[in-house]
């Protein structure tokens, strides 16, 4: 039965490369099938031809899950080294952190402003994480989860800016940065969606250009005196760059519409074979 | 302070297996002459000072426990006496414990009777496991007969204790895998219990063993021979479907027996150049049902020790987690994390295999019956432990418990017995 099963193994195997793994994977099955004819054998199937036809049979396509094998793409397993080093790197930063901190504190005594160091480490890492996830779920072209990390990142950062500029550089009107922050957040998500090919990209682009023209008129506002009348214009400056944008679409989808219209007429009335002399739909 | 030696991860897991069962392994060995004493205790002599650790006490210290080489006299080792209720003395002896803080580590009785000897021997667990108590008896018939040969070339191995010895025959490659194996295979849970009553203060210690019958292992043997099975994988199959049927556990209901590995497979030469010690782990058997007949339930358990046997890292799971804790940790502190972790299995299945009877002949006198059987467990734990002699398997079940419980592993055994003979009966056509 076994040279049976090696005879079989072996043609079969001939349908794809010669490799250390295919020759690992063929004892692999004719272990598998010496276990399956040897429970035949127990349940009570004493014919060795019966077993041998039952156990190929129990195969399936084999040639196909060769191909299959064959085919499967192989990667480097080092997760968890990878793992162990990110690890040891976080503990490493945030111990980096915190003697920076303490550094800082003991040589400058600002202990009132030195916690910022720490709350900086806290969002880095947090960034970091984020930036991470962004590219793992872009590779794995999960999108929405994609564009869902940007916004943390920019709100970090904003919240963090706004820390020094308030606390440390005592900036007035420091605060206009979370109105910066929410054009950035959908500027930036608006970009991602163009190049994810997001299916209401050129409906995003049309809010984001309204919302940053009145996020624009709000700054301006509040920091340019008597800029708010007539500076509201600028509201209408983003409908009508949304609808500029409509009609630059639209005449893009009709100039595509009309060429393949034109070809399709050059196709039926100008292009000439002999065989349109002859030829019957019949 | 006199001399000490290092206690090895093993002896201090066996010393942590105190909460669970006795830690002694017994031996008994039926002759059908007599064995000639002042020689057998010039070799005991031998074989004591060779091995220290068989005369040393055991100090479970809060940082590092040792064993101290302690004085001892032969008298302290062996016991000699004319027997008028043969089994009497036997269970009398071998349901003996020897403390930790004793001077030996092992003793030994012969009871003569009518003209025949019959040899029992206990040893602390700590000191060595089955693989090693086979060798050691073998080694003892085998200076015994060299003594009275003439010949003063005796011989007891007497190499490293450390448990890393298993490692030995794997490739570096190989051996960096097996050291990173930290998976904790005691933590499959199967709660399954052998039917025994609650632990009580009049409990006793009982040593409960049965016979299959030359006629019946041999039948049985035949049939797994020729649908190319081991004795194991039978004896497995029929202590399964016997659990199911004692345990009244459903047909269809999951069963996880570890069975007891020697590692030694593991170990360059089997071991020979190692010193006594345990080299023991355990694979899983897990059923996922039944079965309608003995056959089915064989071919569960062959479906689950396949995998444990294609493995090449088979029992060697756990050791690094092991050896990690008892490391980085004072032993108190070990003890007590490993104590957390660690799952007792509640039933278990040890097969101590061939005892190799013309080794073990002592002079003229031939062994004629025997057994060896591991720990005496607490109830709830139980184990069954196997050996086969002169072409017949002894069953043993060794306890605390009442009249009941051993009248319950009786009728496990009549059950083990009865789904050996439904085996034969079923596959009778393959006797021919």
């Amino acid at each position: 039965m076994k040279e049976r099963f090696k005879r079989y193994l072996e043609t079969e195997f001939r349908a794809i490369a010669p490799t250390l793994a295919a020759m690992e994977y063929r004892q692999q099955m004719l272990k598998q099938l010496m276990d399956r004819a040897q429970e035949l054998r127990i349940k009570g199937i004493d014919d060795e031809d019966l077993i041998y036809s039952m156990c190929i049979e129990e195969l399936g396509d084999f040639r196909s899950t060769l191909v299959a094998f064959e085919e499967k793409e192989h990667k480097v397993e080092n997760a968890k080294r990878k793992g162990l080093f990110i690890g040891v790197g976080a503990v490493g930063a945030v111990l980096l952190f915190v003697l920076v901190y303490l550094l800082v504190s003991f040589f400058t005594r600002a202990w009132a402003l030195t916690w910022l160091i720490l709350v900086g480490g806290a969002f880095a890492g947090v960034i970091a994480v984020a930036c991470l996830l962004t590219v793992k779920f872009g590779k794995a072209k999960k999108f929405v989860a994609m564009r869902l990390m940007p916004p943390v990142v920019i709100a970090l950062v904003c919240v963090y800016l706004f820390l020094l500029l308030q606390l440390v550089f005592k900036v007035e009107m420091s605060w206009l940065i979370f109105l910066v922050m929410v054009i950035v957040m959908l500027g930036f998500d608006t970009l991602l969606a163009d190049a994810t090919n997001f299916k209401f990209r050129y409906v995003e682009l049309g809010v984001f250009m309204e919302v940053f023209c009145v996020l624009l008129y709000v700054i301006l506002g509040l920091t340019v005196p008597d800029f708010w009348h007539p500076g509201w214009v600028l509201c209408l400056v983003g409908i009508i760059a949304s609808v500029i944008m409509a009609l630059i679409l639209i005449k893009k989808y009709n100039n595509a519409k009309d060429n393949k219209e034109k070809e399709k007429i050059n196709k039926k009335y100008k292009k000439e074979d002999e065989s349109y002399y002859t030829m019957w739909k019949d | 302070m006199g001399q000490t030696l290092k206690a090895e991860m093993w002896d201090k897991m066996q010393y942590l297996f105190r909460n669970y069962y006795d830690r002694m392994v017994h031996c008994v060995q039926y002759y059908d002459g007599l064995i000639d004493v002042n020689v057998l205790k010039r070799v005991l002599i031998f074989t004591t000072e060779k091995v220290p650790v068989l005369h040393s006490s055991f100090h479970g210290n809060v940082i590092e426990p040792y064993w101290s080489v302690e004085d001892y006299t032969v008298n302290d080792i062996l016991t000699v006496r004319d027997s008028v209720d043969l089994e009497a003395d036997v269970n009398a002896f071998i349901c003996q414990c020897i403390p930790v803080e004793s001077n030996v580590q092992y003793k030994m009785a012969i009871f003569n009777k009518d003209g025949k000897s019959t040899m029992c021997m206990i040893v602390n667990h700590m000191c060595m496991d089955g693989g090693d108590f086979k060798y050691f008896m073998k080694k003892l018939a085998e200076n015994y007969n060299k003594l009275l040969d003439g010949d003063r070339n005796l011989e007891i191995k007497t190499g490293s204790r450390s448990y890393d010895a298993v490692y030995s025959k794997l490739t570096p490659e190989e051996e960096e895998i097996a050291r990173g194996l930290y998976k904790n295979i005691s933590q499959i849970k199967d709660e399954h219990y052998f039917p025994l009553t609650p632990p009580a203060p009049q409990d006793v210690t009982r040593i409960v063993r049965r016979k299959v019958g030359k006629e019946l292992f041999a039948s049985f043997r035949k049939i797994g021979k020729n649908f190319g099975v081991t004795v194991n994988d039978l004896m497995l199959a029929f202590y399964v479907r016997s659990l199911y049927e004692i345990g009244m556990f459903r047909d269809d209901e999951r069963l996880t027996i570890p069975c007891m590995v020697d590692l030694r497979r593991h170990i360059v030469d089997g071991g020979a150049g190692t010193g006594l010690t345990n080299h023991t782990g355990f694979m899983q058997c897990s059923t996922e049902k039944k079965g309608d007949t003995i056959n089915d339930t064989l071919i569960e358990v062959l479906r689950s020790v396949r995998k444990s046997k294609d493995d090449p890292y088979m029992g060697l799971y756990s050791l690094p987690l092991l050896k990690l804790a008892y490391t980085i940790f004072p032993f108190v502190i070990s003890e007590t994390a490993i104590k957390i972790g660690y799952l007792n299995p509640l039933i278990g299945m040890s097969n101590i295999g061939v005892m190799d009877a013309p080794a073990l002949r002592m002079g003229d006198a031939e062994i004629v019956d025997g057994f060896m059987t591991g720990a005496v467990k607490y109830k709830p734990y139980m184990q069954l432990a196997l050996t086969s002699l002169l072409g017949d398997i002894t069953m043993t079940i060794a306890i605390r418990g009442n009249d009941e419980d051993e009248k319950t592993v009786n009728r496990f055994f009549d059950i083990i017995i009865k789904n050996m003979n439904d085996f034969v009966e079923l596959n009778r056509d393959k006797l021919d």
